[in-house]
């Protein structure tokens, strides 16, 4: 009976315990403290954790990828088989070895289990990128998150979530004020800083591009770019993302405070205009048109955003709008941080990597801040009618955290002074403005 | 800026770009950007320019219906200063008068309301 017990201890997964899974347990505990308890992005740092807590579980079936035929990662010549048709294998197993053009040897392995039906080429032969080399037979369909992860893969949740942060958008403000777009695009210049501190460092251009964009202050952008540009920084990057979008109000106060007067905090801005429904929809349909002509590569981020907005103010299809906003942006959210964190296995989060992503982070975010603020002091100079530079912090997008940042600490030096509806207009800008550099970034560096 | 071909294909090929190369290339970006959301702040001044004339305030169908007391966000609903005015009452006993009544939240953290509030204020104009 003992033995028997002993026998059913081999099927558990305890035996499958590694080093780096206790470790991200702890992690996932401090993702949770910081969610449940300090109220950090709640909304996507609770799926992310419990998603990573899913991937830190000897509990392959989860995420395998389902049977069938094994193409070949590269150009090259097939060395030799390891198997024979019929061998049974499991994820991980040793299938053949290819050799690249330069005669390095690359191990091929089994990305599911299975039975090996059929080799389709012999070994000594040329093998191209992407050739169908075997077969792999099993009645396992793949697992959940197999699945669900294609949304990341291609592309679909972070351009869905910006259908709903456009259904939940009001440009007027913007568009009352057009000037405060130059705001949310100089807090780029924290992204491009970044990228460029983080290329001397030694990250590669597609790495230090997803970093760059946690300067971005933008979830969905930053993980729509790590996973063309970075996948397997991806965890790190959407971490470093939602938890530093958190600490907005801790970080910008005191390079606000650091790059402006008393006299520019006390400025007192004019009434925004009532902007009317033509004009949000005129808005709608030529951001559309001129950023994707001028970035095609962000068209599916800029278009749903745009199309949400246009749903949002045609007035026409509040059935639609409520989905937007409420349904649609609830489940991809689910879906969207647990599949984010179901990346987050010990092997790909325990690494030095991690540590620098997130202090890049910072800076990130305190250059984007600081290029707000300093645009307005320029905007000053020529503008007749001033701009309070506290509003220029909010071009970092974290709508609406970063406006608020703004009105907060323009009503601590003027508790009469409201800039919370005139940040809000850098603080869309900077959506925008994020978009439209990771649509250079994809251009150029894929 | 003619170098942003070769250096495209540069960074494609994952190779490690000299600092000035970068430099470079995040100064195109920062452009790109500018240029994008600068061209869209001039575009939006003309759209204004053009479209905001054809705004008409519809009031008459208001203005002739008169309207029941809305509370404004933040305000306290008068059943809830009966119920103040009978506690204060109940605890004092001596003769008193009630001034005013303010919620004792910080007031910093009602900007949301406050702000909706100087918009409607300032959406009305006095007649004289």
């Amino acid at each position: 009976m003992l033995q028997d017990f002993l026998d059913f201890f081999k099927l558990t997964g305890f035996p499958d315990v590694t080093w780096q899974m206790p470790v991200m347990w702890s992690v996932c505990l401090v993702l949770f403290y910081l969610a449940v308890y300090k109220g950090f992005e709640p909304l996507l740092l609770v799926p992310i954790a419990f998603g990573a807590l899913l991937a830190n579980l000897p509990a392959p079936a989860l995420v395998s990828e389902p049977p069938g035929i094994v193409l070949s990662p590269l150009a090259g010549e097939l060395v030799e088989w390891t198997i024979t048709p019929g061998t049974h294998v499991k994820e991980g197993d040793l299938l053949g070895r290819v050799k690249d053009p330069d005669g390095q040897i690359h191990e091929l392995k089994a990305h599911s289990h299975g039975q090996v039906t059929e080799l389709k080429t012999s070994p000594g032969e040329p093998v191209h990128e992407g050739e169908e080399l075997l077969n792999v037979f099993s009645r396992e369909p793949g697992g959940l998150y197999y699945y669900i992860s294609k949304g990341i893969e291609w592309e679909i949740f972070p351009p869905l979530i910006f259908l709903g942060v456009g259904a939940l958008t009001d440009f007027g403000p913007l568009l009352a004020r057009p000037i405060t777009l130059l705001l949310g695009a100089a807090a780029q210049v924290g992204v491009a800083a970044t990228f460029l501190i983080a290329s001397l460092i030694g990250f590669s251009p597609g790495e230090a591009a997803s970093i760059g964009i946690i300067g971005g202050a933008d979830g969905p952008t930053a993980i729509f770019l790590s996973a063309k540009l970075a996948p397997h920084l991806l965890p790190a990057i959407a971490v470093a993302a939602y938890s530093y979008m958190a600490l907005v109000p801790l970080i910008q106060p005191p390079i606000m405070r650091a790059l402006t007067t008393k006299k520019e905090r006390l400025i007192r801005m004019k009434s925004l205009r009532q902007v009317n429904k033509l004009e949000k929809l005129v808005f709608a349909l030529v951001v559309t048109v001129v950023c994707i002509l001028l970035v095609p590569a962000a068209a599916s981020l800029i278009g749903m955003l745009m199309l949400g907005n246009f749903l949002r103010e045609c007035g026409v299809t509040d059935r639609l709008v409520k989905a937007s906003q409420n349904e649609i942006i609830n489940i991809i959210t689910i879906f969207l941080g647990t599949s984010v964190g179901i990346t987050m296995t010990g092997e790909r989060f325990l690494k030095p990597e991690t540590l620098m992503i997130i202090g890049l982070g910072v800076v990130a975010f305190g250059v984007a801040t600081a290029g707000g603020v300093l645009m307005a002091k320029l905007l000053n100079l020529v503008l007749p009618e001033k701009i309070n530079p506290l509003i220029g912090s909010a071009g970092v997008s974290a709508v609406p955290m970063a406006a608020r940042v703004s009105q907060v600490e323009g009503q601590r030096e003027d508790p009469q002074n409201f800039l919370l509806m005139h940040a809000m207009g850098p603080n869309v800008a900077g959506v925008i403005g994020t978009a439209v550099i990771a649509g250079y970034y994809i251009a150029t560096l894929k | 800026m003619t170098a942003l071909v070769p250096l495209a294909a540069a960074t494609a090929g994952a190779e490690q770009l000299t600092f000035l190369q970068n430099l470079q290339f995040q100064a195109v970006g920062v452009m790109v950007v500018m240029t994008s959301l600068g061209g869209l702040a001039i575009v939006v001044a003309i759209l204004a320019a053009l479209l905001a004339p054809m705004h008409k305030p519809a009031r008459a169908a208001s203005a002739a219906v008169p309207q029941a007391a809305v509370l404004l966000p933040g305000e306290i609903p008068p059943e809830v200063r009966a119920v103040i005015a009978a506690a204060v009452h109940t605890v004092l006993k001596s003769p008193h008068r009630i001034v005013d009544v303010q919620p004792a939240a910080n007031p910093l953290l009602q900007a949301w309301s406050m702000e909706g509030r100087r918009q409607i204020f300032q959406s009305h104009s006095f007649r004289r």
